[in-house]
Order: C-alpha cells, then structure tokens, then sequence
C-alpha cells in the first residue's frame, strides 16, 4: 500500500434503480451504462460542472469534484439531470429506460493503491443506498431522487434558492445502530408527498390506484400505456406490487442424506448473515437443502431431472449439489456422456470438507486385528479378518461411503488398479464378488450414520466400514442420520481404524448445476458464488469441523480428540464402470438357486478320460459345491429312467449334497430322456417365486440316446427361457463329443443365455466350468 | 371492479417488460393449447387427482391436454420448486417449460401475488359466489383475486371411538380433558395419547399456532408481534409438557402427517390432529382400524389450510388454464374429489347436500372447523417467520421450563426480520 493523500472534494454518486432486475439482460444493462454516462456528461456539460475523477460501480458511478462551487451541484444540476434521463428514456424500451438515485457530499477523501476511501465516501453511498431515498424514488413518477448530507444541507443547499431548498424533506438514515439527517427530494416532481410510513412493518403496499372505467381491456392496457411510458420507469411500474423488498432468490441445494443436517444449518446461517448484510434487511436468497440418497441423485441428474416423477420423488431441481464424493459427479458425468441432449452441465469447485472411510471397531476387536499404533490397518489384513469376523460396509446405491467402499474393496480383491469396463467384463468378475460379498456384505439401505445406528442396539458384534463423520457423531452420542436421535446414554466408543493405504476419502465436492434449456439467473448465480465462499469462510469450517467433518485441509475438530492426519488417498479413476460395479455389487449379494442334473444311463459307464463319465459329473458337482454355502440353495437330481431327488432344493442342503456325491452316483438300468429332465429341473427351480433372484440348471449328459426331432423343439424352448420372477439359466456339460450340437443341447441354453459345453477333461474345464456358472448367477 | 383493472395493467406491464414470448399478451389471454398442470404429489387413495386429469383429456383430446406433473410431497420442496420455476420464467429469453396452472398453498398466495408469480383473474368468471368465504377471503390479495380455492383444509381431531366407548369417554372438548383421558388411556391399552405433527417444518407452526390459539395466545396482535404473550407460552408449554408426561410420545416431534396417519392407523394411538383426507384411508378396506376411528373437532381452532389454484404469467394458453380450473372446480368434480380423495370442497353448497351428509357424517364436523379456522398470517414473508417458528419451538418443546425465554427469544428475532 502506498500512503494515504486525503483531498476535499465534493462527492456526487449515481445509482441505477433495479439495474440488476432479471428482465435486464446484459445488452441492456450496457445499454443503460451508456446512457448513464450519456446523460451525466450532457447534465454535467449544460451546469458547468467539471466531470472530475470517477469511478465505476456497475449499478452507478461516484464523482470526485474538487475545487467547485459547491452550489453548482445542487442548482441545476439536478434538473439539466432529469431532462437528460427523460430524453433517454422517450428513445428507449422499458428494458433500457432507467431512473437514478443521486447523492451528494463533501469531504476528505483518501487515495491508495485500492482506490478512494474515506468516511465521507462511505458516507455518500450509505445515503445513496438508504430505504428513505429508495422510497422516494419509488414514490415518485419522475426520474430522479436526490439526497444531501445533512452537513451539505445546512452549508449549501439552505443559503441557495437556485437550490430550492423548500422541497428538500429532512429524514434519518439508519445504518449499523447509528442515526444520521440526511434531506431528500424528488427535483422532477417536487410537491409529491411521500406517503407516511405504516407504524408496523408487516408489509402490505398497495396497487396504485388508477380510476378507469370499465372498457375492453386492450384499449385500456394502450392508453395506460401510452399515458405512463413518457414519465414513468415501466420497470419499475412492473414491479410486483411490493416495492419494500424484492422477493429473495430461490436456491435449491441437493446433498447427501449425511450432509444434509449440517448443510441445513450452514444455509441458514448464511442467509441470516446476507440478510444482516442488507442494508435494507430484505431477504437476498432463499437456500432449500435437499437429501437423497447416492442412487437418487446420480439417476435423477443424469436423466436431467427431467424424468416424469424426479420432481416428486426426488425435489425440485438442484442449482447446487454438494454430494459426499467426486465419484458421484464422475459417476452422472459417465451417464450424461452415453445421453447427448440432456441439459444439465455439472461445474465442479473445491470440496467444502473430508471425511475418510474408516474401520468403525469395537473395541474388544481392535487387538485381534493387530492395528499399527493402535490405528491404522491395510487392505490384506482386513480382507483376511473378513474371514472370520463379522464386517458390514453401506449400501452401494445408498451412499457415497457405500460406492466408494465397494470400488477400494473391490479393486483389492481383483488386484486391479482400476475397475474400468473392460476389467468388470472379465471372466473372474463375477465369482470375485461374490466371495467378497459373502465376506464382507454390505447392509441394505444403511448409508454410515443409519448403519452405526442400527449398530448401537447391538454393540460389540459387528466392526463397520464407514465414515469417519458417523464414528465422531457415534461417539459423541450425536444424531445418525435422519432416523436416529441424539443418544442419551453414551455407547462404549467405537474405534476408527485408519487404511493406511487406498483410503477411500470423502472430498464433498460443490457442484454448480446448469440447465441449457433457460438462460442464466445471474442474481442466482451470485449467491451461489457467496454461499461457496460462506462454506470455505473460517466460521463455517469450524461449524463444519465441530459436526465430525474435516475441513477441506483435513483438520479434525477439536472435541474429536487425536485423529491421524489424512490417510493416503485411493485413487479412482473418472472411467470407473460404477453402474457395472453396483450391479455387480447387487447381483453378487444375491443368494443363488442352483441345481445340478445328473444323467445316469447305463451309458453314463462308459469310459471319459482315466474314469467314468458319471465320475467325471459327479467330481465337476464336488468342486463346484466348493463355491456355495449353507445360505445358498443347492440341489441334485439325477435322471436315468425316470427323475430322482437326491437333494432337494433348500438352503442349508451343501453338506448332504456334499455326501450324496461322493463317491460317484450310482448308475441305473434304463436310458435317460435329457428333456423330459430339462423340464423337470426347469419346474424345480421355479417351484418358489416368491423371491427374485437368478437360477441356474448345471446338467451333466452325454445324451446318448436323445433325438431332437422327436420333441416339440420350440415349444421346450419357450418353456425353459421364460423369464417370469426368476430367471433360468441352463448350462450343460457333454460328456461325449459332438453332444452339445447332435442333440441340440447348444441352441436350447442359448435360449436361456446359457451355456453348453463339450468336456474335454475335467482338470482342464473345471475353472472355465466355475466361471461359466458364477456368470450365470452373478454375472 | 378498479383494483381488477389496475391488476390487469401490472400484469401486462410485467409482460411487456419481462417475458421474451412467443405471442402477443392479448393473444395469450385468449388462447388454447396443452397446458401443464402442477400439484403436489398425489396422496389420494385410488390416485383421483390422476383421475381428474385423465377425465379432461378424455373430453378435450389432445388439442388441449392437461399434463400432469406431480412436486414434492413436502410442501417447502413444492414452494421451492415453483418459486425457481416462476424466477426463470421471468428471465428475458425463457422459452418452454412453463407450469401453467399451479396449486399454491393457502400460506404462500399473498407471497406469490405479490411477487409477481400469478396472474390476476376476473372473480366473474369462475362464479367466485359459490365458494366459501373463507378460503376466497385467502386466495384474494390487496383486494385482487389470484387464485381460486381448490381444496380446503381444517384440522380435525380423530380419535378411536372404541377405546373411548369401552372407558365410558366422550371425545374431548378442550385440551385439559384430552390430556387427562390420553393419560389414562394411554397406559391401559398401552399405545399413544396424542400424536401430531411436530417435526421441524410447516406442520410444526400449525400444530403449535393452534395450541396457542386455544389458550388465547396468537402470532400478532393488531400488526404487533405477541408470540411471547402469556396465552401463546401457555399453548407452547401444553405441548412441551405432554411430551415431558409421556402422553405425547417423544417420536412425535419426528411425525409429519403420514408419519402420523401410520401410527394411528396402525392401532399405536388413541388421538391424531390431521387433515381431512386421512378420513377416506385411515376408514379405508385396508385398514386396521377402519371400524373404530371416530372424528371430531380439534379442542380449539384450526389453522386454515388449503390449496388454491392459479395460473402462471408464462402461461401461453390461458384460456384453457382458466377452463381448467373451472372444472377442477365445477361441483361434480369437488364432491368425487371429496368422496373419494378426502379433499375437503371448497364450494359451499356441497356441505349441505343430503346424500353427502348421510354418506360422510363428519361433514358437519368439518364444516364446523373450517368456518371456525384461522388464518395463520397474512404476510409476503410468512415463510421467514414460519422459519424462525420451527427453528425455535422444536427446541423449546424439549423442556417446559425453557418455553418461556425460547418465545421471547423468538419474538425478537420476528421483530428483527420484519425490521
């Protein structure tokens, strides 16, 4: 900074009246700008004012005049002024036409490298802003009100009768608790009394009053016209009926259910401080936060809210979304890219705050999973303890924590760097994810806080993936999420175990929503601009902090007791398949339905390999047993003259299947019909509708003595593909080559999506076997 | 017939200044096309608002088809969903979407006249004497009519009339006699007293105005701000304490209205404040307690509530918009909305009609509360002191003895917000 020169001078400031009205686009308001600065030179010109120093304002300008007979200012100034405006307006459209506010002053003012300052300045725009002259103007048919310091009122407006001092009202300016005189008039319409101010503030303004007959409406909309357009501010005039306060900007927010209660509080917050920053109190914006759920919001925005019960089911249209993770803006920007035409453009800015994903433990847990300084844990050794502790995550479709947890979990068990699409179509997929499913599953419909929730009723059981937001409101006995009160009774504390590496992190990213099909409300995109900043401001950091949120720097609130600094992030990349993972997700936590068809015709004796054909099936059934457990339902029937049940489909049915086939099943005398055993496994799986799910026959033949011309081909087609509540796939293993095509086994699970294969031998097909039928359930 | 006039001009001029539009404001007055037609979500049993709509395009085809887009069941999220709509719409250059006709809640009318979101309409043309007065008196601002009563609303007070049958009870008449008989019956049949709407939005300022209402107490006095009177702390400690006492269950100040009718029609509560289109389902086939809910009124007056229609100055076919609403509001159509959807008639001769009376014998009961319904207030910024009402009294039912220096607080901060 350099140092301060202080000058007097006299001070002359311009306002436009509803400059920023939404109406305005910005050709208009460079159109007012123009003649703004059109009209000042001309008034300044004909009074012999010096134009001085000035600087713009956007809605207005100040002038610096030293050196001037100060009564230059006020004798014809003012009028010179009005006539200039009232030129402009008769050559301009409503849009264009403006109205000023003007207020004048004198006195010391100050120079630095940021421009003019001084109490006397500041002074001039605290009149040139004040409610008494607004309303002057707004009471006034004219073009003009002007305003003078109580200071320039006495010195020289008083001794000028050039000045017309009589029509000058006195009123008080109220700013920051202080009173001062300031004397206002309307130069243009000098004798129009200002009509007294209503005692209470509980407004209620009046429609002007005009007496008109009752003719049509055009003639009477024409002549009104015609009568109000030379004098008046048509902007002005279509102004809603209240002129006190303009109605404040609408701003929709959609959040995370995890965010939204802090998020509730911040956007009030930051309203009451705009509102105090109002000079005039009026309500600026108006900030509705919205929750929903990790799947609503990301379906929602990409189908451009445009879905016929978004609105409904979802809110109104977002301006804003701050969702817990960068991967929920990737995620609708994946979707937005595969749906050109939808207008919604997503602007990322900076996350407000952290949180990371962290191992929720109970603390007689904690030993046995050997943390490193009782605090962080890897992947491996989590993984490994998966095995025999009970370990939840949330939801993938309920929450950020869910999706992001799912993709580090995931990327773990597959060793892959990235789940892009082409590594989540790979063969080992589907099998993968069910194993890490069974492992660690995640809890349906709990985002974190709902899922400590339901953990505080049973405590001690169960450690939990999840943020570290919901540990802290855990422990301090706050509110979990929307459906769980604040708790009395203090749990045992949960310990938050840290991944040292890979930690999912939440970054809570604001996100600017466009919509391309209206054009852009500028007061709202202010606002937005000011909300960002109130959310980064140290006031709300620290609210946010003191809510078990990190600050965007990764600082803990001071109540949270120690907290390592920020883990080493995992990084996911923007081209991750994230609806291929949640569906792979969905499908691999499903409990499948698999029953296994063995063909023991005599001719199932004949030698395969080293043994048997039926030793072959019955070894393939014995590991494929290996990847189901008591909560799936497995079944065996063999079919050989007619159908048997070995096992009956059930759950809990692993074991005795386990001891059915082994040793190898036993043949029987007569030949077998494969279809007539396709039929019969189909009705099996389908017995039970009442759960969705997918089904799988795996039927071993070597279809010896099928011939397909004599069956209804078509018919057994339809029937086995019918895809009503469950879906039936069919996959079966030939063991005699040229079985799947001579006995068109191949085109009947085609038609199922199924699979058929002729074995080779069984150490060879078992892994693509395995595949083949995870695919069928979990793929 | 002057003020109508001059509401015309203001429109007009908001055209002329504001709108980019396609046709000529006088075209636009008169013209018919497909309009768009926005409610809340459609809570009705059997879906009728769906219904109304599918019977207007079965008579009018597609010429002039009514879509119907259904908001938020919350209403601050249908408010903020309308309001954003109505400042884009008035952006220079805004083309397409426009909510044609809107239903906007009793409290929001003067709000949204004010602002410039509805258009005016001529009383004359929607036969604006066959309405009740009340809910006209509501959707007319600064003596210009804005809209046009759809639905009304008055709390009503359902209780299980085999319970209080079995204990000898009559239905309470004031809150002294609802707490003592929630109190004991209550833990006879193990379920609870009283519940309502108490959860931190809208419901919450009309369940407490109403308690402070029938202790004397209001919002404003003669334009005064009088929430921190003796009467209105003695309506706020009511609840407080049935909430300390057990006879309000504290789950209740997480209860807007379904969460409510859930409970109640679950057989878990002998009392339920709510609005009259709980009658039809809590009465329905499906319902456990079908046989055994009885009606009567609140102990004390209702808040006025209620949905008005009206139309939206984007609106491109307004003549149609308007032929909409008269039929939304045509008798028929407000005694099926009525039957079957609960929607309490706007339209005053159907509280007469025999067959009705005989067929829904709380139809006194109702007519009864809304003749004696307030108005909660009339302001542009009652959804500010709404706001500072929630934010404040749900923390003061937490304890008694803190309602006192919370509603003085309160009042400050009113006073504050409306300079």
């Amino acid at each position: 900074m350099s140092h301060s020169e202080d000058k007097h001078a006299s001070i002359l400031a311009v306002d436009v009246e509803s400059y920023g009205d939404v109406r305005r686009t910005d050709r208009h308001q460079k159109v007012v700008r123009d003649g703004l600065y059109a009209a000042l030179r001309h008034a300044l010109g004909r009074a012999r004012v010096p134009w001085g120093y000035h600087e713009d304002r956007g809605d207005g300008l100040f002038l610096l005049i030293p050196d001037l007979p100060k009564r230059e200012l006020v004798a014809s100034l003012p009028h010179e002024l009005a006539a200039a405006l009232r030129e402009h307006n008769a050559d301009h459209g409503p849009e264009t036409q403006m109205r000023l506010r003007v207020a004048i002053h004198a006195g010391e003012v100050g120079s630095d490298d940021n421009g003019k300052h001084g109490r006397d300045l500041n002074h001039a725009f605290r009149l040139l802003d004040s409610q008494p002259l607004r309303d002057a103007l707004a009471d006034s048919p004219g073009v003009l009100a002007l305003a003078v310091s109580d200071w320039f009122y006495e010195h020289v407006v008083k001794h000028q009768p050039a000045a017309n001092p009589t029509i000058y009202r006195s009123c008080t300016v109220r700013h920051k608790e202080t009173d001062t005189k300031a004397w206002i008039c309307t130069p243009d319409y000098p004798n129009r009394r200002a009509s007294p101010k209503p005692k209470v503030r509980l407004p209620k303004p009046k429609l002007p009053t005009l007496r008109l007959p009752r003719p049509r409406w055009q003639a009477v909309v024409l002549t009104a016209l015609l009568l109000v357009a030379p004098t008046t501010n048509l902007l002005a005039g279509a102004n809603a009926p209240d002129t006190r306060c303009a109605n404040p900007v609408q701003v929709n927010v959609l959040t995370s259910t995890e965010m939204a209660p802090t998020l509730r509080q911040l956007a009030l917050n930051f309203e009451r401080e705009s509102n105090q920053a109002d000079e005039n109190g009026c309500r600026q914006a108006r900030l509705l936060v919205v929750a929903d759920t990790y799947l609503g919001a990301v379906e929602a925005l990409s189908r451009g809210w445009s879905g016929r019960i978004d609105l409904r089911d979802h809110g109104p249209e977002p301006h804003v979304w701050l969702p817990d993770s960068t991967i929920d803006l990737d995620h609708v920007r994946t979707k937005l890219a595969k749906s050109p035409g939808i207008g919604a453009t997503l602007e990322p800015r900076p996350g407000i705050a952290r949180s990371p994903i962290v191992l929720a433990t109970p603390p007689g847990m904690v030993d046995s999973l050997h943390p490193g300084d009782q605090q962080w844990i890897s992947w491996p050794t989590l993984a490994q303890a998966a095995v025999t502790k009970a370990i939840t995550r949330p939801d993938v479709s309920n929450s950020s924590a869910g999706m992001l947890t799912t993709i580090a979990y995931y990327q773990h068990r597959l060793g892959e760097p990235q789940l892009t699409p082409t590594v989540m179509r790979t063969d080992p997929v589907a099998l993968t994810v069910h194993k890490a499913e069974r492992e660690i599953p995640f809890a349906r419909g709990k985002d974190s806080g709902s899922l400590l929730c339901a953990m505080r009723d049973a405590p001690g059981r169960l450690a939990a993936l999840v943020s570290e937001k919901a540990v802290f409101d855990y422990n301090r006995g706050r509110p979990l999420g929307s459906d769980c009160s604040a708790s009395s009774q203090r749990p045992e504390g949960l310990v938050p175990l840290y991944l040292e590496l890979d930690s999912p992190i939440q970054d809570y990213p604001f996100v600017v929503v466009r919509w391309t099909d209206r054009p852009e409300h500028r007061q709202r995109s202010q606002v937005i601009d000011r909300f960002y900043a109130y959310l980064l401001s140290p006031t709300a950091t620290t609210f946010l902090r003191n809510n078990g949120f990190r600050d965007a720097s990764g600082q803990v609130g001071r109540d949270e007791g120690p907290a390592p600094s920020l883990p080493a992030e995992l990084m996911v990349s923007p081209l991750t398949a994230f609806d291929q993972v949640r569906d792979a997700a969905e499908l691999g936590s499903q409990h499948p339905r698999v029953l296994f068809a063995v063909d023991t015709a005599p001719t199932m004796g004949a030698p395969f390999v080293q043994g048997t054909r039926v030793r072959a099936a019955t070894e393939l059934v014995r590991r494929l047993l290996q990847h189901f457990s008591d909560a799936d339902e497995v079944g065996l029937m063999t079919f050989g003259g007619g159908v048997r049940d070995v096992v009956p489909l059930g759950p809990g049915q692993t074991s005795a299947l386990r001891s059915a086939a082994s040793p190898d099943l036993p043949l029987s005398r007569n030949n077998s019909d494969v279809y007539n055993a396709l039929e019969a496994g189909t009705d099996r799986l389908r017995a039970d509708p009442s759960v969705d799910g997918r089904d799988v026959l795996v039927m071993f033949t070597d279809a010896a003595t099928a011939v397909p011309s004599q069956i209804d081909e078509s018919a057994l087609k339809v029937k086995v593909s019918a895809q009503d509540k469950r879906a039936t796939r069919l996959i079966v293993v030939s063991l005699q080559a040229g079985g799947c095509r001579v006995a068109h086994l191949s085109d009947l699970s085609k038609a199922t999506e199924g699979t058929c294969i002729d074995l080779t031998s069984v150490e060879e097909d078992t892994a693509k076997l395995t595949n083949l039928v995870a695919m069928g359930l979990w793929g | 017939m002057n003020k109508l006039c001059c509401a015309y001009l203001a429109v007009v001029l908001v055209a002329t200044g504001a709108c980019a539009t396609e046709r000529p404001d006088a075209d636009r007055v008169h013209a018919r096309g497909p309009i768009t037609f926005v409610d809340g979500r459609d809570n009705t049993e059997g879906k009728q608002l769906e219904r109304l709509v599918e019977r207007w395009n079965n008579r009018r085809g597609s010429k002039e088809q009514v879509t119907f887009v259904e908001q938020s069941p919350s209403s601050d999220a249908h408010r903020a969903s309308l309001v954003a709509a109505a400042q884009d719409g008035a952006l220079p250059g805004a083309r397409g979407r426009c909510n044609d006709v809107i239903t906007v809640d009793a409290v929001w009318t003067a709000e949204f006249a004010r602002a410039g979101y509805l258009l005016p309409l001529n009383p004359d043309e929607f036969d604006i004497g066959k309405f009740l007065d009340v809910p006209v008196q509501n959707a007319t601002v600064d003596d210009t009519l804005y809209a046009i009563p759809a639905r009304t609303d008055a709390g009503l007070l359902y209780y299980r009339k085999d319970l209080l049958e079995q204990q000898h009870k009559k239905p309470p008449t004031n809150w002294t006699e609802l707490a003592e008989t929630a109190n004991e019956l209550r833990t006879i049949y193990d379920i609870d007293g009283y519940v309502g709407q108490l959860s931190r939005y809208e419901g919450l300022t009309v369940n407490a105005l109403e308690a402070i209402w029938s202790q004397g107490g209001d919002l404003t006095t003669n334009g005064e701000i009088t929430i921190n009177s003796p009467a209105a702390k003695q309506g706020v400690e009511l609840l407080a304490r049935g909430l300390r006492d057990g006879w309000i269950p504290r789950a209740a100040t997480g209860f807007n209205e379904e969460r409510s009718r859930e409970r109640f029609q679950a057989g878990k509560a002998l009392f339920m404040r709510n609005w009259p289109y709980i009658y039809p389902i809590v009465t329905g086939p499906t319902s456990p307690v079908a046989h055994q809910v009885g009606v009567t009124t609140l102990p004390g007056p209702s808040a006025l509530g209620g949905w008005n229609l009206a139309i939206s100055p984007c609106s491109q076919h307004q003549e149609t918009a308007r032929d909409f609403i008269r039929f939304y509001t045509d008798k028929d159509e407000q005694q099926q909305l009525f039957a079957k959807g609960g929607f309490a008639p706007t339209v005053r001769s159907l509280y007469d009609d025999p067959v009705l009376r005989s067929k829904f014998p709380y139809l006194d009961v109702l007519h009864s509360s809304l003749i004696t319904a307030r108005d909660r207030v009339q302001t542009p910024q009652y959804d500010r002191i709404s706001d500072l009402m929630q934010e404040s009294l749900h923390g003061a039912l937490d304890r008694v003895e803190g309602v006192p220096g919370r509603l003085d607080q309160l009042a400050e901060d009113m006073r504050a917000a409306l300079h």
